[in-house]
Order: structure tokens, then C-alpha cells, then sequence
């Protein structure tokens, strides 16, 4: 019976946890063609220069508040679209919304931004209408002020729909004869969301934040880099960008490897807190 | 192939073809020399014998027009005659490609071929050009270094690896007379050497590269509609041209002053000069200091602010076709080299395309810096130039791959099998068959050798003179760099070097379109010497007057 655990645990060990042995490359100067072996080690140097870089302060609170306006907004965004969407009456009309709202999950980066590009940027379809009623100069793809803000519009327009998917199987897992029985006591639509449906996806969701929490610190690499010539890197820099413009392009891999330590270190804290807080609050938590 | 020798150039290049001589080499040809450069980290190594230039014999064809600098000649290398390899032979490759790979060995006619010419196994390993540093790494990682690697040495990570002895050091081997068994090798000027050589080594089989790459280009119907007309004479008539045309619509689209921000062609204008130099007072400065980068952006924010730009110039999303904008920067292998100027007439009817005499900003001359002489570099893994005989025939290969323009060896590397990947056109251009065209791209190794003139496009025979009178005057206001061949000199730069262009770039860009202020340079460049800039000019300095420079 245990033997069919074994695939999954070896696709794991591969995978995750023997990665993780790279991790000692941020307590060296690490270079590809020394290797582990022959690269020198320089103890915590990497992290001292981490904690003296602005252009990591910088990186760093751009992802977190990245991160924080996402766990807001973009968070709630496919349970709320889940509800509305549950509530149409009508199989064929929601079935084509799905499918609408969906299809944005499946384009590249690339491909969202030439199209956001298209609709709200310097020279586009909202800077032609605007010009009708004599708004000139809107960009709204170059504002650093606004970016972050952009940011999080775009991952809900990408993802939202894609996002409906657990919550619709959550929200059809709820036995009927609840919302029946509801319905002979008087209850409208309004307070049946609130007491029957709310409730009943209560785990899906509390499992969906903790996981979240996990990857609070990533913010989206292509979206970022795609976007920071447009906006500058003290509105798009942040950690994924940093390790890529220091490690990859940069060839400081112990610096950037240093910089990946510090990022999982604050998730699994994140996700250690708030399971423990779930389960405070009642709710089973992950583990 | 069937064709002579002399055939094949009459028909393939004959009618059609112009070989101008390179302008403005004669500054930077310097045969003969032999000192090279050191480098910064006190390397033990002698400095390399740099290896001796063949004399290439003449062509059969005559150039249409010989540029009035001299220092390069017109000719041609002659072809190799070698016997191929034996088949015994794998040779692998780390191959560089832009597109999508070419269809596999078994299908393909390309593939097959060239093996049996080299008479190796040719085996590549294709990685996309968009992922190339992060495979290159992952290369070096494994331990397991490819027999040729394309090598690009602007990267930080590259020059570490050539630093830190993955690929062969080829000085005693190409050094001096060594390199007279590989005549294609040898086909290329000794400042191509020079300038290539890391910590005064040969790591590298560098390709001839023109010193001028690129020219601006104008929209000449556009600029002819505005009150400045088609030659203006400053920055300030530039801009004002600019903006007159940024309302013109071509085809129900805008056309903007600029589509890109090309820094190249601004820096020219305003004669900013080479990153690195030397003040009045011979101190080396970044030329961010200088009062000419300040004076250029100044006016590129005046220029974004005046809409001369397209606003989505610096998203993924922008258009950066040469035809919607008036004044752009191309690189000359589609503006006189390719068919860019007849397939826009054809495409796009009234949109006419001239080559822009670029002023100087305050009415003098611009102020162009050539190109290091070297482009495309191929290096051989250091465990595979262990074995002499193995690299002896890795170098054979090598050698095919790099025949010059010219040589039979050349077109097939070049275009494929004739009546498969190409045919001869009228005037003798080659056209390629697009059927079959997914299966060439086998290999990218290629370091082009052989005499350098600018060589034009059939379809641009017309072009000629005007091309060459603006190349001639681009030329003679244009100077090398003060560090070429030392860039890779600091160490700083080899490990900051992409951190402090990143944040150069940003800079800029955030001046121009307005986040930044121009009045925030002082501070900027402080950032910038603080952050390793300091650091890489006292190293440069430092290496500078080692050289006596």
C-alpha cells in the first residue's frame, strides 16, 4: 500500500528537497565552474551585504506591499466572483462567463501586457477616447505612483476566473437540503451566502490563504521585469527581480542565493503563524 | 556544387552586389603590433603572441564603390582545402539560437551535409537565446563543457568562466606563425585579437565586426513636410522637426518622432563619447559626468515631454517598425546590407526611407565611437584542448565555419544547399526557399573572418552613394573606445558591471519620461561611483597607465 507513495515522495526529493542543498552557495562565493567544492566560503558575508544594500530595501518593501495589496484584493476577488457567479440562475449564461473569465489564465505575461498596453497605456484605446472629451497624456502603464496598484489589477484580471475553480467545487460540495431547508424557513439569497454558503467553503478557504501565505513573498518575476523599464526599479524591483538581475545576469549567485534564504525564511514563518492563528480560530489548519 | 568559383560570385553577388570598403578602419587597423593587454588581477601568464594575419587572396568581384579611408582591403579569403575529418570525431556544441531548432539530423538535408563536409559528428546542444545566461551557468555547473561554446564576453557571467579557466587557453597554439594550418582562422586583422584577448590570453575565436554598425535613418517624406526639412542642422532643429511631424498618420497610424530610445544615437548627437574617458584635465571620468550627457538629457525629457516619443516606447507592447518613426537608428545589415528600405516601399507606399546625415547638437559634428573589432566570439572547452590531436581537429572545424564572404565554404554555411535553401534571384540575389528553411540554424558557431566592407543588398544598389557619402562622414567623426580590449580589466566590472548598467538605464529612462529630474544627476552619479562605479574606474585607470595610455 505504501509503495504508491513512492513516486510522489521521490518527484519530491528530487525535485524540492535535494534543490535545497544549493541553498549553502549563499555561504560562499559561489561560482558555476568552481562548484560547490571549489568556490571559497565566506560564512554570512553575503547576508551582511544584503542587510547594507538599499537596492535590497528597495526590492523588499516593494514586495511587501505587492504582496499585501494582492492578499487584499486579489485574494477575495475569486471568492467573491465564485458567489456571484453561483448565483445566476441561468446553467448557460454562467458557463459562458466562466469560460470568459478564464481565458486570461492561460496568456503569457508578455501577452497581458501588450494588451493592457493596448487598452490603457500612452497610445491606446483609453488615451483615444479620452482625447474626445480633451484628456491628454494619460499612460496609465508608465505611472510608478500607480504601478503597484496596476500590478494587482492585472493579476486579478489574469487570474481571478482561474481562481473560481476550487471555490465552485468547494461551494458544490454544500449539501442542498441546507439551502432547501433554508429556503422554507424564509431565508433570502443574502442570508443564505452569509450562514450556508459562507461557512461551508470556510476550509477551502482558510487551506487556500495558508498556501497563499506560502508564496507571499512572490509577486510575479515577468510581470515585474517586463513592466520595470516602463515605471523604473523603485516602483518594480523586487526580491524575484533582484535575484535575477544579481544572480543570473549578474553571475553574485551567493548574494542571490542569500536573497532566496531570506524570502523562504519569511514564508515559512508566515505560514507557521497563520496556521497556528487558523486553528486558534477553530478552523483544522494545513498541518 | 556544381558552380565555379567564379560563377558563383558573378551570379550570387555579381550584378547587385557593392562591397564598400569599410569606412574609418584605417584609425583602427594597426598591423603588426604585439603587446597586449594585462590584466588587472596580476596574472602570471605572458602576454600572447598574437597570432599572424594571412593575407586573404583578391576576390573576383569588384567593389562597387572603395571608401576614401583606406586601412581595409576589398578582397576575399580563398576557400580551405582540407581534407575533411574522418567520422571518428563527436564534436559538441553549446549552441546559441533565436528561433525555434531546426529540424532533427535524420530529416534533415542541412544537418547531414554539413557533417559530411566537416567529417565529424556535428552535435549541438540548442539553447534559445532568451535563456542563454541561465543555461550557461547551469553548463558550467555540471561540470560537463561543451567542445565549443558561444562566449559572450559583455557578460559578467561569461568573462568569469573564461576568468576561472573553463575554456582553453589558445595562445600558444594560434600564437605567432601556429595559426598558418587554419588560413580561415587567420583571415582577420591583428587588432581583432587584441582587442579579444582576456588578461592578455586568446580564450576566444572572436568574429570581424564592422566599426560602425549602425546610422540613423529618416522618414524623408515626413521630415520633408516640416518647416526644417530633411537636414537639420542641430539638436534644437531636430526637435523641432520632431515635433512638427509627431502629428503625421501614415496608414491610420501615428508616427512618432522616435519609437525607441536608442542611447547610441543620442549619445552621437550630442558627442557624449565612449562610457569611459578622459576630462580636460586627462582624468578618466563615466560619461555620466560629463556636461554633455547632462545637456542630452535635458533634451530627450524635453523631447518625451513634448510627445516626440511613443509613449509605449518602453513597454513590450511598443512598435518599433522603422517606418512610424521619422528618425530611428538601424543597424546597417537591414538598412543598406538588407532589403529594409525596399520592402518598406513596397509595403508601406509613401513611406519614404533616406539615411539621416546626423547632426552635432550645437551645430558641429556628431561624435561616433566605433565598436570594439570584434563580435561573435566561439571558445573551446579547456578539457577538450587537452588532447592535441582533438583540438587540432576541433580547430579544423572551426576553421571551415569561419570561411570568409566569398568562399563556396561560406554559402553553404551561410544559406544552405543551393536548390534546397536558396536560389540565385535576378541580379544575382539569394533567395531563400522558405520550405525549407526550419532546417538551417544547425549551427551558430560560425565566427565570420575574411576582409570586412560593407557588402549591400541587391534590392539597395540605388542606395550606394548616399550610403556611402553618410558612412564616410559618420566615419571621420568617429573614435575607439579608450578602454578597447580592457573592459574585462576590472574585476568590479566583471562582478557589478550589470548592476551598474541597470541602474544607469533606469536612471535615464526615469529622466526622460519624467519620474526622475535631470537635477537629480549630481545625486545619481554619486549613487553610481558609490555603488562600484568608483571602484571600476580606478581599476580601469589603474590598467590605463600600466598601458601608458
Amino acid at each position: 500500500m505504501y509503495a504508491f507513495i513512492v513516486p510522489g515522495l521521490l518527484f519530491f526529493l528530487v525535485f524540492a528537497y535535494l534543490p535545497m542543498l544549493g541553498n549553502v552557495v549563499a555561504f560562499q562565493d559561489f561560482s558555476p565552474f568552481r562548484g560547490i567544492a571549489g568556490s571559497a566560503w565566506v560564512g554570512l558575508d553575503n547576508f551582511t551585504a544584503l542587510a547594507t544594500d538599499p537596492e535590497v530595501r528597495r526590492a523588499f518593501v516593494n514586495t511587501i506591499v505587492i504582496a499585501t495589496l494582492q492578499l487584499i484584493f486579489a485574494f477575495p476577488a475569486p471568492i467573491l466572483l465564485a458567489l456571484l457567479l453561483n448565483s445566476l440562475l441561468s446553467e448557460t449564461v454562467r458557463r459562458f462567463v466562466q469560460t470568459i473569465v478564464y481565458l486570461p489564465h492561460f496568456l503569457s505575461w508578455v501577452i497581458v501586457i501588450a494588451i493592457w498596453t493596448q487598452v490603457v497605456g500612452g497610445d491606446s484605446l483609453a488615451t483615444s477616447l479620452l482625447s474626445l472629451v480633451g484628456v491628454e497624456g494619460f499612460n496609465a502603464m508608465g505611472e510608478a505612483e500607480t504601478f503597484k496598484i496596476l500590478v494587482v489589477l492585472q493579476s486579478m484580471w489574469k487570474d481571478v476566473g482561474w481562481g473560481t475553480i476550487i471555490f465552485f467545487a468547494a461551494i458544490a460540495g454544500i449539501p442542498r437540503e441546507l439551502y432547501e431547508a433554508a429556503a422554507v424557513d424564509g431565508a433570502g439569497g443574502w442570508r443564505r451566502t452569509w450562514s450556508i454558503t459562507l461557512p461551508g467553503i470556510t476550509p477551502v478557504i482558510t487551506l487556500l490563504l495558508i498556501l497563499n501565505l506560502g508564496g507571499f513573498l512572490t509577486v510575479g518575476f515577468e510581470q515585474m521585469l517586463l513592466q520595470q523599464p516602463a515605471v523604473g526599479a523603485d516602483a518594480a524591483q523586487v526580491l524575484d527581480t533582484f535575484v535575477y538581475f544579481r544572480g543570473v545576469a549578474g553571475g553574485q549567485w551567493g548574494i542571490a542565493a542569500a536573497a532566496g534564504i531570506v524570502k523562504g525564511i519569511v514564508a515559512t514563518v508566515m505560514v507557521l503563524a497563520a496556521n497556528r492563528i487558523a486553528k486558534k480560530l477553530g478552523s483544522q489548519g494545513v498541518f | 556544387m556544381a558552380t565555379t568559383r567564379r560563377s558563383f560570385l558573378t551570379g550570387a553577388f555579381g550584378a547587385g552586389a557593392l562591397a564598400l570598403g569599410a569606412t574609418g578602419c584605417s584609425a583602427i587597423s594597426g598591423e603588426g603590433g604585439a603587446a597586449a593587454p594585462v590584466g588587472s588581477d596580476g596574472s602570471g601568464s605572458a602576454p600572447a603572441q598574437l597570432p599572424t594575419t594571412l593575407e586573404a587572396a583578391p576576390p573576383e568581384v569588384e567593389a562597387f564603390h572603395l571608401a576614401e579611408n583606406p586601412g581595409m582591403s576589398e578582397s576575399f579569403a580563398p576557400s580551405v582545402d582540407r581534407a575533411p575529418g574522418d567520422g571518428s570525431l563527436t564534436i559538441s556544441v553549446f549552441q546559441f539560437i533565436w528561433g525555434t531548432p531546426p529540424v532533427d539530423r535524420e530529416k534533415n538535408p542541412y544537418w547531414q551535409e554539413l557533417e559530411q563536409r566537416l567529417g565529424v559528428t556535428y552535435d549541438p546542444q540548442f539553447v534559445p537565446a532568451a535563456t542563454y545566461d541561465a543555461k550557461f551557468s547551469t553548463m558550467l555547473a555540471s561540470g560537463d563543457i561543451p567542445d565549443l561554446v558561444f562566449v559572450n564576453d559583455q557578460s559578467a557571467v561569461h568573462l568569469q568562466a573564461i576568468r576561472e579557466g573553463a575554456f582553453a587557453d589558445l595562445s600558444e597554439t594560434l600564437g605567432g606563425d601556429g595559426i598558418s594550418r587554419w588560413p580561415n582562422l587567420a583571415a582577420r586583422s591583428q587588432d581583432v585579437w587584441r582587442s579579444s584577448l582576456k588578461d592578455g590570453r586568446i580564450f576566444q575565436l572572436p568574429s570581424i565586426v564592422w566599426p560602425i554598425t549602425n546610422l540613423a535613418v529618416m522618414r524623408r517624406d515626413v521630415l520633408e513636410s516640416t518647416s526644417i526639412g530633411p537636414e537639420p542642422q542641430d539638436a534644437d532643429q531636430l526637435m523641432k522637426a520632431l515635433i512638427e511631424a509627431k502629428g503625421t498618420t501614415h496608414e491610420g497610424q501615428q508616427v512618432y518622432g522616435f519609437t525607441k530610445i536608442d542611447r547610441p544615437m543620442f549619445t552621437s548627437l550630442f558627442r557624449v563619447g565612449a562610457e569611459w574617458q578622459r576630462d580636460a584635465s586627462g582624468d578618466l571620468v563615466h560619461m555620466s559626468q560629463t556636461a554633455n550627457y547632462r545637456e542630452m538629457l535635458t533634451w530627450l525629457a524635453a523631447a518625451w515631454k513634448d510627445g516626440v516619443f511613443d509613449p509605449n516606447a518602453l513597454t513590450p507592447a511598443a512598435d518599433s517598425t522603422t517606418w512610424r518613426s521619422a528618425v530611428a537608428w538601424e543597424a546597417v545589415s537591414n538598412a543598406f546590407a538588407g532589403p529594409l528600405f525596399a520592402d518598406t516601399a513596397r509595403d508601406h507606399p509613401g513611406a519614404q526611407l533616406d539615411y539621416l546625415p546626423l547632426p552635432g547638437f550645437d551645430g558641429t559634428a556628431p561624435l561616433f565611437i566605433r565598436n570594439v573589432p570584434y563580435g561573435r566570439s566561439t571558445s573551446i572547452s579547456a578539457a577538450a584542448a587537452q588532447d592535441e590531436e582533438r583540438l587540432t581537429a576541433i580547430l579544423d572545424v572551426m576553421d571551415y565555419l569561419s570561411a570568409p564572404w566569398g568562399s563556396e565554404e561560406f554559402q553553404f554555411v551561410r544559406h544552405g544547399i543551393e536548390g534546397r535553401h536558396w536560389e540565385l534571384g535576378e541580379g544575382g540575389q539569394v533567395l531563400g526557399i522558405e520550405e525549407h528553411a526550419a532546417e538551417l540554424g544547425v549551427q551558430y558557431v560560425a565566427v565570420d573572418s575574411g576582409s570586412n566592407p560593407y557588402r549591400g543588398h541587391p534590392s539597395a544598389a540605388g542606395l550606394a552613394e548616399r550610403f556611402s557619402a553618410v558612412m564616410e562622414s559618420n566615419a571621420a567623426n568617429s573614435q575607439p573606445r579608450l578602454l578597447e580590449g580592457y573592459e574585462s580589466a576590472s574585476a568590479t566590472f566583471v562582478t557589478k558591471g550589470a548592476q551598474l548598467k541597470q541602474s544607469l538605464e533606469d536612471f535615464e529612462n526615469g529622466v526622460i519620461t519624467g519620474r526622475e529630474s535631470v537635477d537629480d544627476l549630481d545625486a545619481f552619479v554619486q549613487s553610481y561611483l558609490g555603488a562600484g562605479g568608483e571602484q571600476v574606474r580606478s581599476e580601469y585607470e589603474a590598467v590605463l597607465k600600466a598601458e601608458g595610455l
